[in-house]
């Protein structure tokens, strides 16, 4: 008895958790949140709060709005107007306005990282033309499921990534990587996924195109089920990638290797065509792959002239590789790019269905 | 004999249930003496009167010409000598040394004392005074056999000899008890059981001085006296083959009188989490139910304090949708998470204690009581929330997969640490707990073994054979190491 009364304490003494207990009745659990910012500089948070007092409905929410110094300050503002305190650990979605982006990044990312009740797991979406809580509002009055939206849109359109907060957190605190966020607007009350905005030293530079999102996903393996299409002669070629591997190397001192392995299943072409043999179906491949070549060269020169932001991880890269030209601030200019793209037709589509 | 006579009566006057008879067969004086209650009156009738009557008549017609029979007769005496120990017509007699024997404990335990020629007999004339083989009530069989132990040693020790016909088959008794003087018997199969082991036994046995024993778990405390663990070290069983199944393993088994349960030993842990019964079934299903039971294991200790550490501490592991059903369910729950999941796991201790003392015919108000006040009532009138029922009754449910009462009663304390070590710390707490608990499994001795055999120390062989599967029964060839010297199963 007097070992366990012994243990018992010492277990205590080491442990302390009697601080961090939390009453589950005692917590407004976040499912969204909104940050944008005033005329005045001040910060504007608006949260959907699930209302837990209908044990029948828990799908709906209630928005909080509140106005503070700092992200923390109009967090605690909220305790003003909701009975319990935010508690963000089951966070799905953040939203921050285009000019938090541009300028606050840093101040509203520093909060995320030092908040140790949160996990960090959920989406960061630039809001584009459009407050933040607005956003919000449609999100929680149309009960949008956020997560599966985005999943979505990343499986099926290929123009957001799936990257949460904890990725693109450490992505930021890396030397040499830029960032892309998702982002998102209102079209007809109707909230729309939009292409994805790069960032600059940590504050939002602007967005690429949905073409250019879709190689970026590419290019950092964040893609699944998108289509490809391709023109040979007057004949669409459409085909849906069922695989997609990436690779980046450096070669030599100042080339860069970017290997691309897609898998696709040929899903549609607008003309009759025979794909009895090989060479025809390579044919179809080598377009494709003339086509991604080209438009990852196209989609490079844009990066290095005119978004001058190293969302690929370049500068990562020859950092790590202890590379000299790492130390010069326009190493993007001096280095070349090889892409070498495969693709793979495996299944050219049959008349005759199993079902 | 006319002293012994009022030695005896003298002695038992206030016993009434005690009856003297004094008989006069051809001027012969007989006497006898016997407690009504444990005899069978029929064979005291029968075979010990009428043959008394016989035996000394049939002398007399030998004699009949015999001069001094004759005068004998005449002035009424009767001097023959009797040889009553090789022509009374019953199986059990003893003739008794006046000086020697306690007289009274045979009376007391059935036999009929006869006095004749101051010689004392007895004769056993026991009534049957036991119920007879029934359906095991707390062990339940699927597709083993349905008979069990009763209350008397003689009839426990038919239904193993019945299974176990060897004459290894040793058993050895003693009596216990200054006042009950209590039949306790040890069995053992002499060639697979370690003598070492079945010594050990023998001498705690011997060791025991108590003025009673009226059950089978007196003797187990006595023989686990240095126990200090939570859990028993030996098996109850009610199921004779069970207690053959552990006797050819080269465990021992402790019979006492009077208690329908038979002791076994060493017992290791895991024989209380898996069944006799998988060896009845087919050995490839029995790897889920095996698993099946482990999970139960680990469910009835742990969930009460798995929720409350994710409720109060880790609510960042649970999924968003659980946690907003959670909370939603707990919204108007007027008690603290640990306030309500120590009433609710108390309340349904109180409902099986009082279900296991009650008498049948108030059984189907409990459970009425049981299932619509705690179940449902409960959480109408908002003092606990629907999930916290789920918890309570996935852990008693789990909990009763188990069916050794200490085991259960074990895991029962061990699950109110863990409850206690979670609203303190969370899942840091219950990770705590843990270490006790296997810290107190793995210190434990079960008969200079380890208890958690064969994960502690690791018997590589055992646990492919006996932990998660079953090895089938013809590849299985040996014993264990750990209980026998003798391991190949094929050889005599």
């Amino acid at each position: 008895m007097r070992k366990y009364v012994i243990a018992l304490l010492v277990f205590v003494i080491i442990f302390n958790g009697f601080s961090s207990i939390k009453e589950l009745t005692d917590l407004a659990i976040v499912k969204a949140m909104g940050i944008d910012l005033t005329e005045d500089g001040k910060y504007h948070i608006s949260a959907i709060v699930i209302d837990t007092s209908d044990s029948e409905n828990t799908n709906s929410g209630i928005v909080y709005e509140a106005i503070g110094d700092s992200v923390h300050d109009a967090a605690r503002n909220i305790v003003g107007i909701s009975p319990k305190k935010l508690y963000l650990a089951h966070m799905e979605t953040l939203v921050i306005s285009e000019e938090v982006a541009k300028t606050q990044t840093e101040n509203v990312l520093d909060f995320f990282i030092r908040d140790n009740e949160g996990s960090n797991a959920f989406y960061l979406f630039i809001a584009n033309g459009a407050k933040s809580s607005e956003i919000i509002d449609i999100i929680n009055t149309e009960k949008i499921d956020m997560v599966s939206f985005l999943q979505a849109t990343e499986k099926y359109r290929g123009i957001a990534n799936l990257k949460n907060l904890n990725e693109i957190i450490k992505t930021i605190l890396k030397d040499g990587n830029e960032i892309c966020a998702n982002s998102i607007s209102i079209k007809d009350e109707k909230i729309v996924i939009n292409d994805m905005a790069y960032f600059r030293d940590w504050n939002m530079a602007g967005y690429l195109t949905s073409q250019e999102s879709v190689l970026y996903n590419i290019l950092i393996n964040e893609i699944s089920n998108i289509i490809l299409s391709v023109d040979q002669g007057d004949n669409l070629i459409v085909a849906e990638v069922m695989d997609s591997k990436s690779k980046i190397s450096i070669e030599n001192e100042d080339t860069i290797n970017i290997e691309i392995k897609i898998k696709a299943n040929l899903s549609e072409t607008s003309k009759d065509i025979k794909i009895t043999n090989s060479e025809k179906l390579e044919e179809i491949e080598n377009n494709f792959e003339e086509k991604i070549n080209n438009e990852m060269l196209v989609f490079y020169n844009k990066i290095k002239n005119e978004y001058n932001s190293d969302i690929l991880g370049f500068g990562n890269l020859l950092y790590r590789k202890k590379n000299q030209l790492y130390t010069q601030d326009n190493y993007l200019q001096k280095l070349n790019v090889n892409v070498n793209t495969q693709v793979n037709i495996s299944n050219q589509g049959g008349i005759n269905k199993t079902w | 004999m006319e002293n012994l006579i009022e030695y005896l009566k003298s002695r038992l006057k206030n016993l009434d249930d005690i009856y003297f008879r004094e008989l006069n067969i051809k001027n012969k004086k007989v006497f006898i003496a016997f407690s009504d209650a444990l005899i069978d009156s029929s064979l005291v009738s029968n075979f010990v009167i009428r043959s008394l009557v016989d035996i000394i008549s049939s002398d007399e017609l030998e004699d009949k010409n015999n001069l001094k029979s004759k005068i004998e007769e005449k002035i009424g005496i009767n001097s023959k000598k009797i040889d009553l120990e090789n022509s009374i017509a019953i199986n059990k007699i003893k003739k008794l040394d006046k000086e020697k024997d306690n007289l009274f404990t045979y009376i007391l335990s059935g036999f009929v004392l006869i006095v004749l020629d101051e010689n004392i007999y007895a004769v056993e004339t026991k009534a049957s005074l036991i119920r007879g083989i029934s359906e095991p009530t707390s062990e339940n069989s699927v597709r083993g056999a349905k008979d069990s132990f009763v209350e008397n040693i003689m009839t426990n020790i038919g239904l193993i000899r019945r299974r176990i016909k060897t004459e290894k088959l040793e058993y050895k008794e003693t009596k216990i008890g200054t006042k009950t003087n209590t039949t306790v018997g040890i069995m053992y199969v002499s060639n697979i059981a370690k003598s070492e082991l079945v010594d050990l036994v023998e001498e705690k046995i011997n060791k025991i001085v108590i003025d009673g024993i009226l059950d089978v778990n007196y003797i187990q405390e006595y023989i686990e006296e240095k126990n200090e663990s939570d859990f028993p070290v030996s098996i109850n069983t009610e199921r004779p083959d069970i207690v053959s199944y552990y006797l050819l393993q080269g465990r021992i088994a402790v019979l006492v009188d009077n208690s329908p349960y038979v002791l076994i030993l060493p017992a290791f842990f895991e024989d209380f989490i898996n069944n006799i019964d998988d060896v009845y079934q087919k050995s490839k299903n029995v790897t889920i139910t095996k698993i099946i039971r482990y999970m139960c294991l680990i469910l009835t200790v742990m969930v009460p304090a798995f929720y409350l550490s994710l409720i109060t501490f880790d609510q960042e592991s649970i999924p968003t949708e659980l946690l907003t059903s959670f909370a939603a369910q707990r919204e108007g729950v007027p008690f603290p998470a640990f306030i309500e999941a120590i009433t609710m796991v108390f309340a349904f201790e109180i409902l099986r204690e009082s279900d296991l003392r009650s008498n049948k015919i108030s059984g189907n108000t409990m459970s009425i009581v049981g299932a619509l006040i705690l179940g449902d009532a409960a959480v109408s009138a908002g003092i606990v929330s629907p999930i916290m029922i789920i918890v309570v009754a996935l852990t008693t449910i789990s909990g009763l997969t188990f069916s050794d009462i200490n085991v259960i009663n074990a895991l029962r304390k061990w699950r109110a640490i863990y409850m206690i070590f979670a609203s303190l710390c969370g899942l840091i707490g219950m990770a705590m707990a843990t270490i006790l608990f296997v810290t107190s499994l793995v210190s434990t001795n079960s008969y200079t073994k380890s208890f958690t055999y064969p994960v502690a120390p690791l018997n590589m062989t055992q646990v492919k054979k006996s932990l998660f599967t079953r090895m089938a029964i013809p590849k299985d060839h040996t014993r264990q190491k750990i209980l026998t010297n003798n391991l190949t199963r094929s050889r005599e």
